[in-house]
């Protein structure tokens, strides 16, 4: 006989029911805490949540990325559309690469971002 | 079966003939069971710790109401009306070997120790209403 109980999973993997912790075998990575169901089979609990918010965080996380990247190359073109501009000093252009340069810190602040979100699937 | 006590009748009203003459009370569960009150809402899983008919599960497990009897090493013990572990049944028992059948005085207490220091932990018997006597067709020890 198998039982499916409400369950939640702590960010350490600690699974509770009914406010006892329970050994589990966790399905998912269990590294944020995350509300689910325990299935009890005999003795043998195996934790289930549902990854549709990590899913949507992953999304979020993703389209901010990519708008940044979007601005990086918006940036670019200003800045190699002023040089082109030029017949023969390019100093006009330097206004343009210091937002590039900040452009390409935003980004880089982004994939770190993104690279946690990974790290903490429930 | 592992303390969990489950009563049947072959013909309408045995059952509460049964209750007349022992004075215990016993009702009809939502399962269709009869059993003891105290028994009657018993779950079908355990989680170790929590509780489980007013005593503290010492597994987590799933499965019959018996099993999870079995698993937590509880019984049901019917003269005090609790669920109790099986080690702390001291009551001492004798059980006659006859043909086909056992025979002990009364409902045996589930958990009881024989004279061979065996331990009680299942048991089919039937009742006879006019011997007011119980024959045992299969008893379980530890």
């Amino acid at each position: 006989m198998s039982k499916i109980l409400p369950a939640s999973c702590s960010a350490s993997s600690v699974v509770t029911v009914e406010g006892k912790g329970v050994t589990s075998i966790i399905l998912s990575a269990g590294k944020k805490s995350s509300t689910g169901v325990v299935l009890l089979e005999e003795g043998v609990s195996t934790y289930v949540t549902s990854n549709a918010t990590d899913i949507h965080d992953l999304i979020a996380t993703t389209n901010e990325l990519i708008q940044k990247l979007q601005d990086v190359f918006t940036q670019t073109i200003v800045a190699l559309s002023a040089l082109d501009a030029v017949t023969t000093s390019p100093g006009s252009a330097s206004a343009a690469i210091a937002l590039v340069t900040t452009k390409n810190i935003l980004v880089t602040t982004a994939n770190a971002q993104y690279v946690l979100t990974k790290d903490l699937l429930k | 079966m592992h303390g969990y006590f489950k009563f049947e009748e072959t013909l309408v009203g045995q059952i509460s003939d049964f209750i007349s003459i022992f004075g215990l009370d016993i009702v009809l569960n939502d399962k269709g069971i009869f059993t003891f009150p105290a028994l009657a809402e018993a779950k079908d899983y355990s989680i170790l710790g929590a509780d489980y008919l007013g005593a503290a599960a010492t597994k987590t497990y799933a499965g019959s109401p018996s099993d999870i009897m079995r698993e937590n090493g509880f019984v049901y013990d019917f003269v005090e009306e609790e669920v109790v572990p099986i080690a702390s049944i001291s009551k001492a028992i004798a059980v006659t070997s006859s043909n086909r059948y056992f025979i002990s005085n009364g409902l045996i207490l589930p958990g009881s120790v024989t004279e061979d220091g065996d331990r009680v932990t299942d048991y089919s018997a039937w009742f006879y209403k006019e011997e007011l006597l119980f024959r045992y067709t299969e008893i379980d020890f530890v």
